[in-house]
């Protein structure tokens, strides 16, 4: 080809470009397939940053999984989010394997081709296979969340399914087999559920159920009304003369009813619904990320549930008899304002290490994600300004989010994994798109700041991100992150940052509640004190592995290690070595608990 | 997921239609410390037509129509400082949309920012183009950027209200804690009777664990604008946290009951917006303020209202009550003042005659 051929065909090349880009735009609700990455980091040489993570999703084998979650357009809410993720240790074998949900189409499915959740089994390395079918798993309902737990206290991990649609239990029968035992155990309830949480309630030993579910959904009229055109809180014609009412969105959450929670009281291993009688059923709100913990310390785990568009609840457990709403009058159902926010996710830890335990929730777009610290007697207050993250979160619509030292050196930093619900948001000009960075900020000086590269450009190349997990997949001791996106696959990305020294606890108690829920560790290391709670349920819909990790920065050795077990009784150990893992086993109330300890991995 | 907004900002009618509301008379500026700005240039007047007909046209309610003779006002007269400052406000006015959330359209944004940008160079000693340039950056959440523009505007008039409220406010949501505070207790100073100015002092007392002084200024915001849920939310949470149940409980009923009614002021403002040519609809929300004894507020509102329809019932009898108020409060204030007078004299009266 002579280069005036070229010339030619690359002419028609750019008016075929620039006509299918007009014809799309003349289309009011066309969604740009690919939109350009509008905040992807630049390629920078990773020995260069502080903070680094590899997208080894391909290497993993997880690549091979793409979740489905709706019309590409979102024409409805329920095809806005889930994606929920666990990284949890499947088969016993020391490796943390990764549960992967699906979704659905509202529309139907051809049969037989239905989306299913799997789980891929860590062979080791952070390599991954696929064995649903082996596992008796591949649930085909619309999966939003799953939660991982111990529930019978056999040392197997159980699963638990919110779906839209009924939810569903596994019983982890050992050996990676895992059987359906929803009906016998009671549950199955089919509302739109989306976080969940085990927690010993009443303190009988074993663990009881709260499930928060989103919104009263009538697929029939939601079918037939097929939004078009005008939507209920979305109608806008901007004033410069472009019809925003022509850019159809879905429907909800506003102008659709919320739902109440669900609380399951366990007994002998059968759920009863005994929401009415702890007093939940009259509260409705859009319920998803659901916590546990005890922030006044009074031995009662309460339970925390972000809601999106209103006020966050926080239920108040009244000595196992009743629960009491108490977020306003402890300070965080609302931002410091007044204002109630979108809230998606929410994660604890304690950020400035005082001792007292914080709250991140990640929050809709226009809108800050809001960090809360405590304070003694289980009261919050909103810090986000405070320490600089309100600017950086104001743009993004969160989802999953925790805090972790991913770098080991004992500060504790946060994350987002953000993704806008409207993928019409790219055809106005609002300073967000649909698909977004996720975000990475480190406590430098009493205010969070994004390092250097933000985390590399794996870490903040534009996803529709929502779930999170947090666990070590390679098991190399500092902590990795499998994300849930939306109709694509998971992104699982390996932590390559540079790292202090670390030590990781798994604590084990006694009876049913083997996975000690509610449990506290405060690990000592020259002056610097570092809490973690057990159980809590952090992130947006996803399950983090149990094995709590502390970075140790220099020190290669922890003073000590406090275990506040989950029926109150402390013990202490230490001096702890760093870079092991140690397993602490309850023996139970006038026992000692046993320490082992091991290398990370394969057993 | 879009976030109900029942919290209430005083939005005040505008009184181009684009300046941008807020500005009660206590917050205008009480006069200019600096020389006058550098005449602007003279436009033509084809400039003068097309920026007279943008005036009118939005005033008719047509703002994207508007936008278009203001441009080509600044086109025919890109010297021209006015054409410049009011195609900046027109089109960050127009700029504000609804997209689940409120938001702003970026392109006209930045138009905004370019005119203003474009005034600077013209006037550079002009504080109300400083102010400006920074609201704009300010009602766009850029307040690192806005920053540098009020200070300058505060540099050529320390007394400039809306500049040191909205440079202390902008301190704040920066996290600049020492820089808030100095600016907030100066704009406190500037403006006594800013609730939201109290309500962000309040906060960084409660901050500080100064928890009394956090409350009494809180208690004082909700005085000034009962609507506004930030100060209540907050009393709820500190009575508690200091043991008072029976006061976090009554105030957390007057929380709901305020969000109630700020549910009703903020979807008459809402129609109000929506129907700017509506004296009903305007008088509505003159009424609603009424009812929270905002007097100012709703005053022009009702001003606005009968400026459309200067006959109408509602909106008449809503100035009458708004004056009998004025009136009632100028009384008792007196009354106050007598009283205090009163009590002082007798003390001093057993002073003396102790003395004796």
């Amino acid at each position: 080809m002579n280069a005036r051929a070229v010339s030619v065909v690359a002419l028609l090349v750019v008016v075929a470009v620039a006509l299918f880009w007009m014809s799309r735009r003349s289309e009011p609700n066309s969604i740009p397939t690919s939109p350009t990455p509008k905040s992807a980091q630049p390629a920078v040489d990773p020995r260069t940053l502080p903070y680094f993570f590899s997208d080894i999703t391909e290497s993993s084998g997880l690549a091979a999984f793409t979740q489905v979650n709706g019309t590409p357009e979102k024409r409805w809410v329920v095809d806005s989010f889930g994606a929920g993720v666990a990284l949890f240790d499947a088969n016993n074998d020391g490796e943390l394997d990764a549960y992967l949900s699906n979704g659905s189409m509202l529309e139907g499915v051809v049969p037989g081709k239905e989306p299913r959740d799997a789980l891929f089994l860590n062979d080791g390395g952070a390599r991954f296979h696929d064995a649903t079918a082996a596992a008796g798993l591949g649930d085909a309902h619309w999966t939003c969340g799953v939660r991982t737990v111990d529930l019978d206290g056999d040392g197997d991990v159980e699963m638990y399914l919110t779906n839209y649609g009924p939810d569903v239990l596994y019983d982890n029968l050992g050996g990676a087999r895992f059987a359906d035992v929803t009906a016998q155990a009671g549950l199955g309830d089919p509302r739109w559920s989306t976080g969940a949480a085990f927690l010993d309630f009443d303190h009988d030993g074993d663990l009881d159920l709260f499930v928060a579910n989103y919104l009263e959904f009538d697929e029939p009229r939601m079918l037939k009304e097929r939004p078009r055109g005008t939507m209920h809180g979305h109608s806008q014609t901007l004033k410069s003369g472009q019809e925003l009412a022509d850019v159809t969105v879905m429907k909800g959450p506003m102008g659709l009813d919320p739902a109440p929670s669900i609380f399951y009281l366990n007994e002998d291993g059968r759920f009863r619904d005994a929401s009415v009688e702890v007093g939940i059923d009259k509260l409705t709100r859009f319920g998803f990320q659901v916590l546990t913990f005890d922030p006044d310390l009074d031995g009662w785990l309460d339970v925390l549930v972000v809601n999106d568009v209103v006020e966050d609840s926080l239920w108040h457990n009244e000595q196992g008899k009743r629960f009491k709403e108490a977020a306003l009058n402890l300070g965080m159902a609302v931002r410091q304002d007044g204002v109630p926010q979108g809230g998606m996710g929410g994660a604890l830890g304690d950020y400035d290490g005082d001792g007292v335990i914080d709250l991140w929730v990640s929050n809709y777009v226009e809108d800050y994600s809001t960090l809360f610290r405590g304070k003694k007697g289980g009261f919050f207050d909103d810090v986000t300004n405070k320490v600089g993250l309100r600017r950086d979160t104001w743009s993004m619509v969160g989802w999953g989010c925790g805090l972790v030292d991913f770098d080991s050196d004992g500060d504790v930093e946060l994350f987002e994994i953000n993704g806008h619900v409207y993928p019409q948001v790219d055809l106005l000009d609002l300073g967000t798109s649909y698909k977004q960075s996720n975000q990475l900020w480190e406590w430098r000086d009493g205010r969070y700041v994004t390092p250097a590269g933000g985390g590399g450009a794996a870490f903040t190349l534009p996803r529709a991100g929502r779930s999170s997990a947090l666990g070590d997949v390679d098991s190399d001791g500092d902590v990795d992150l499998l994300v849930g996106n939306l109709d694509a696959p998971p992104t699982l990305l390996r932590n390559d940052s540079r790292n202090g020294h670390w030590l990781k606890v798994l604590v084990v108690g006694s009876g049913k509640n083997r996975d000690a829920i509610g449990a506290r560790l405060l690990l000592s290391v020259g002056a610097k004190r570092h809490l973690r709670l057990i159980g809590t349920g952090g992130g947006f819909l996803g399950s983090n592995e149990p094995r709590e990790h502390f970075g140790l920065g220099t020190a290669t050795q922890a003073e000590t290690l406090e275990v506040t077990w989950p029926d109150g009784r402390k013990e202490s150990f230490g001096p702890l070595d760093a870079d092991k893992l140690y397993t602490i086993q309850d023996a139970g109330r006038g026992g000692q608990a046993r320490v082992g300890e091991s290398p990370i991995g394969r057993r | 997921m879009p976030t109900a907004r029942l919290s209430i900002l005083i939005v005040l009618p505008l009184a181009l239609g684009c300046d941008g509301g807020g500005a009660t008379p206590e917050q205008q500026t009480a006069g200019s410390l600096v020389p006058a700005p550098p005449a602007p240039a003279k436009p033509g007047p084809e400039a003068q037509a097309a920026y007279d007909r943008a005036r009118s046209i939005y005033q008719a309610g047509d703002g994207p129509a508007a936008l278009v003779e203001a441009r080509r006002a600044v086109e025919l007269a890109p010297g021209w400082l006015e054409a410049r400052m009011q195609l900046g406000k027109l089109a960050l006015t127009l700029s504000s949309v609804n997209f689940g959330t409120a938001t702003r359209e970026q392109t006209l944004f930045r138009e905004s920012i370019a005119q203003f940008e474009a005034a600077h160079r013209f006037a550079p000693l002009d504080v109300e183009v400083s102010y400006w340039w920074g609201h704009a950056f300010f009602s766009n959440k850029q307040y690192a950027e806005a920053i540098p523009h009020f200070e300058h505007a505060l540099g050529l008039d320390p007394q400039h209200k809306l500049a040191q409220k909205e440079l202390a406010l902008a301190q704040v949501a920066e996290g600049n804690s020492a820089q808030a505070k100095v600016a907030l207790q100066r704009a406190r100073e500037l403006l006594p009777k800013d609730d939201e100015v109290l309500f962000q002092l309040g906060l960084q007392l409660k901050d500080e664990d100064e928890l009394d002084g956090a409350i009494a200024l809180f208690q004082e915001a909700v005085r000034l604008n009962p609507a506004h849920a930030g100060p209540r939310t907050q009393l709820v949470a500190l009575y508690q946290r200091l043991g008072r149940e029976a006061d976090a409980q009554k105030a957390a009923e007057d929380l709901a009951r305020s969000k109630e009614f700020a549910k009703r002021l903020s979807q008459a403002t809402k129609r109000a917006e929506q129907n700017p040519r509506d004296p009903a609809a305007l008088a509505e929300v003159g009424a609603l303020y009424l009812e929270l004894d905002m007097l100012d507020a709703g005053r022009s509102w009702v001003e606005r209202a009968l400026r459309l329809d200067p006959q109408g019932a509602e909106a008449r009898r809503l100035q009458q009550m708004i004056q009998m108020r004025v009136e009632q409060a100028e009384q008792e204030k007196q009354l106050k003042q007598l009283k205090e007078q009163v009590l002082i004299a007798p003390a001093g009266a057993d002073a003396q005659e102790g003395k004796h």
